[in-house]
């Protein structure tokens, strides 16, 4: 009798907890409407942190634009970023980064380097839907192209040869989801009005200095350092506490933003 | 009684007359010397016996300036008799030479009208004061220059010592200043003054030590300092000045009770000063000196290393230069790096210096000249050699520090040397980025308001959903791989299911493939031995074919020797057995299709003998 106690309570709390956090997301809507945009950014960062695990990019959008509202540069950017990772070809939000990018002080833009092997695939211009949907097609395609030239004898060699070729195309994918799953890099932008950028993990030396929503892409960490890497291919390491980013594992906010949510 | 009564009146009287007797008032005046130097300090002392109205007034005396140096006061019971004693205090600094009277003090002491005598002191030209503790006796270092001199004499005294006389611009001379004392210093002032033209750093702290002088111990007290001279010229030091409080004996008349409780000595001040110095300041010379020349002037040693020598181009690797020696480094001019900057850029940080200062070796230093390289382009580059010129004393000449930077291993793809700037169509017309990431502004202007502009949110129905890969994502990919592959395997046992019975004759063909070729053998003996020759040989020809036929499935009349060859190689039958079917093929063929005249059944024989070995060899092996 407990233990079917217990399994109902499981089944209601997995059953209930989409309605509560999708009421979050209509109380930020309706803020958001009416203007209060502090309240808006505060409803959608409870809910991204709290669905860390099944982003949308479409409530980074709009984090991004209650951000943008409140003069948050920093984290407007930051949440497009994000959006765009999830959906690279989404247009609204490129147009909305590119927006923002130009109220920048930086001179940067969101295409961060790229190793050649990585470019290959497909990992960098599709969601991850998209390319494991379309590896999942591939493959049907092998197996239906395979399945014909073992049953048939006429037309068998070109049956082979398309389902060869698909199965290329299935490994390519793979592959590419690969990479895009364990590969992409975390991105974010400067929410302080200036960050110098050192060369080591340390108050070294400074290499260059970062203005609020400048973007950049996350490739190493060091405690409270995180090395950054921007689309002209600078690198140099910055501390947590000035900047923003919505990462897949982690999300680093600045002190102000923080602890609203 | 009355005897009692006569006595007790005695006592009484002799008690009032000594009372009396302490009640007359003394006053008297006292010099602690009557001749001295210029430099020399006197020390006037006034002590009052008695009660006294007013305050004591120093009398003027021209040439003589005279300064109240604090007061002190005793009093004493001594079998009944009250007595109190101050003593006022003056200290007397002459302004000239010459011989001074001291007129008498006047004062009312008890009621009385008293005045002490007048006094008079002689006072001769500076440093020729009279008395001088030990120096004479001293050994001084022949490489140094020193110089001391008591100005108070009685157990204290100074000497200044300078580590060389003689030395060039910007080189660091050490100055040690020694106070002897043999007598309690409750405090001292220094006054140490060195021409503009040196840079004075003073060591902190003060060593503490005894040393034997002229057969007395005395007490050391250094202070050291390392002067860095800026400019060329004989400059003359003068003499280092510290007035000093030493505790003196008390004088008074009487030992009381009070003086053993509270103890008989008292605070004089004494001013003690060195003698002049000369030091001999040389310039750099002109000869030998570089445009690039660093300022180091002194004896140094130079490394640098760069970490990590292996990086991908656009990340940072760390340039050290390390200058160490004896010398200043605050004046060094930054090195001029040997890196060509079309390899890599450069960022230099703050150096970090340290000096030690030492009395007798001038100043150790050392600096960190602290570098980020930012390669731009991959390859195998050589940094150079860093020179850095100084000047050294000892050899009086300019010398070069020279640093390998090394190699730099840089893989990866060349960087951009500038970022990329937006394009201007791209953001929108009433946008434009306005600085780039280096920090310059440029000229496009911010604009206030811009959110209109930008692409509204996302309805609630779209929030809802992952980007990422769900579990019911991962679940269905996996029904669908298992659905093709599947398909795959059941397309193979469907192929497989539908000709069970072809599989099973081809089988059968084969494993009695070589039964079938030894009837046909001997069939075609028996038409050897109807004398049809060409049949035999036709036929054992088609034991090849029939044979390879069943064996991998074809029809044997289609087979050619090409096809049998291949067949065999593929079952990896060895090269003999082929090269002895291909003559036997060749010898059936000619004797089939070119038979030369006249039978020859031996022949015959011997060819059918050969085919059948040939195939027991193929069948062994296939």
């Amino acid at each position: 009798m407990l233990r079917l106690r217990a399994v109902f309570s499981l089944i209601m709390a997995f059953a209930l907890s989409p309605v509560a956090t999708a009421g979050t997301l209509e109380k930020a809507q309706a803020a958001y409407e009416s203007g209060g945009y502090a309240e808006s950014s505060k409803l959608y960062l409870e809910y991204v942190e709290a669905e860390a695990s099944s982003p949308n990019g479409s409530v980074f959008h709009n984090l991004g634009l209650a951000f943008d509202r409140e003069k948050e540069l920093g984290p407007a950017v930051a949440a497009y970023l994000r959006a765009l990772q999830l959906r690279p070809r989404q247009d609204d939000f490129q147009y909305n980064l590119r927006f923002l990018l130009g109220k920048a002080e930086d001179k940067l833009d969101s295409n961060f380097p790229v190793p050649t092997s990585e470019r290959l695939f497909p990992s960098h211009i599709a969601s991850e839907h998209e390319i494991f949907y379309a590896g999942l097609v591939f493959l049907v395609l092998t197996a239906l192209f395979m399945s014909y030239g073992i049953l048939q004898t006429r037309l068998k060699k070109s049956a082979l040869s398309v389902s060869g070729i698909a199965a290329l195309l299935t490994i390519y994918c793979s592959i590419g989801l690969y990479l895009k799953v364990n590969h992409t890099h975390d991105v974010g932008a400067i929410s302080a009005p200036k960050v110098e950028a050192y060369s080591g993990p340390t108050q070294s030396v400074v290499i260059f200095e970062l203005h609020e929503g400048a973007p950049f892409q996350i490739v190493d960490s060091s405690g409270d350092w995180v090395k950054i890497e921007l689309s002209d291919q600078k690198r140099g390491w910055v501390r947590k506490e000035g900047i923003v980013s919505f990462g897949r594992d982690q999300i680093i906010l600045p002190p102000h933003v923080s602890s609203k949510s | 009684m009355a005897k009692i009564g006569s006595s007790g009146l005695v006592a009484a009287m002799l008690w009032l007359l000594s009372s009396a007797t302490a009640l007359a008032g003394v006053l008297t005046g006292e010099l602690d010397r009557t001749e001295g130097g210029l430099d020399d300090q006197f020390v006037y002392t006034l002590t009052i016996e008695g009660s006294f109205d007013g305050e004591p007034e120093f009398p003027q005396v021209q040439g003589l300036e005279a300064r109240a140096a604090g007061q002190s006061q005793n009093i004493s019971i001594v079998n009944g008799k009250y007595s109190k004693e101050v003593q006022v205090q003056y200290v007397l600094t002459p302004g000239k030479e010459g011989t001074f009277a001291i007129p008498p003090v006047k004062l009312k002491v008890d009621g009385k009208d008293m005045q002490t005598l007048p006094l008079e002191m002689k006072v001769s030209a500076a440093g020729a004061g009279s008395n001088r503790a030990g120096s004479a006796s001293r050994n001084v270092p022949s490489s140094a220059s020193a110089d001391s001199e008591a100005g108070a004499g009685d157990g204290i005294f100074l000497e200044r010592t300078f580590s060389k006389t003689q030395a060039y611009v910007g080189e660091a001379i050490g100055v040690k200043i020694k106070v002897f004392n043999r007598v309690k210093v409750a405090g001292a002032q220094p006054d140490f003054k060195y021409p503009s033209a040196f840079q004075v750093k003073n060591i902190e702290g003060q060593k503490s030590y005894t040393e034997m002088v002229g057969g007395n111990e005395y007490n050391v007290t250094e202070l050291d300092a390392v002067v860095i001279p800026n400019r060329e010229g004989d400059y003359k030091i003068d003499p280092a000045i510290l007035t000093a409080r030493v505790a003196v004996q008390r004088r008074t008349r009487s030992r009381s009770f009070f003086d053993d409780m509270l103890g008989s000595t008292e605070l004089q001040e004494k001013r003690l000063h060195s003698s002049v110095a000369t030091l001999k300041i040389l310039p750099l010379p002109l000869e030998g000196r570089r445009k690039d020349f660093s300022g180091l002037v002194g004896n140094f040693s130079m490394a640098a290393d760069v970490t990590p020598r292996a990086a991908n181009a656009g990340d940072t690797l760390n340039l050290t230069i390390n200058i160490e020696g004896q010398g200043a480094v605050s004046t060094m001019s930054e090195p001029t790096l040997p890196i060509d900057p079309s390899l890599a850029k450069v960022y230099k940080d703050k150096p970090d210096s340290h000096e030690d200062l030492d009395p007798n070796k001038g100043i150790t230093s050392q600096k960190a000249f602290k570098y980020a390289l930012v390669p731009n382009k991959p390859g195998s580059f050589n940094l150079g050699h860093l020179k850095v010129q100084i000047f050294n004393p000892e050899h009086a000449a300019y010398e070069d520090l020279d640093a390998d930077l090394g190699k730099i291993e840089v893989s990866g793809s060349a960087i951009a040397v500038a970022p990329a700037p937006v394009a201007q169509s791209q953001i929108g017309d009433n946008l434009a980025p306005k600085a780039s990431a280096s920090g310059a502004k440029n000229e496009h202007k911010a604009v206030e308001v811009l959110s209109t502009d930008l692409v509204e949110p996302h309805s609630p129905k779209l929030l809802s959903g992952s980007d990422r890969l769900t579990q019911s994502d991962w679940m269905v990919g996996g029904l669908v791989t298992l659905l093709s592959l599947g398909s795959i395997g059941v397309a193979s046992w469907f192929s497989r299911m539908r000709s069970p019975a072809d599989e099973a004759l081809r089988t059968q063909r084969a494993n009695k493939a070589f039964k079938v070729s030894k009837k046909q053998l001997e069939m075609a003996h028996q038409c050897l031995q109807k004398q049809d020759l060409a049949a035999a040989l036709r036929i054992a020809q088609g034991c090849f074919k029939d044979y390879t036929g069943a064996k991998f499935g074809v029809q044997g009349a289609a087979v050619t020797l090409r096809d049998i060859e291949g067949y065999l190689r593929s079952k990896e039958v060895d090269r003999d057995t082929l090269v002895e079917l291909r003559e036997v093929w060749s010898a059936l063929d000619q004797m089939i299709y070119a038979p030369p005249l006249g039978q020859n059944p031996s022949r015959g024989e011997e060819l059918l003998a050969k085919t059948r070995k040939i195939l027991e060899q193929m069948e062994r092996q296939c």
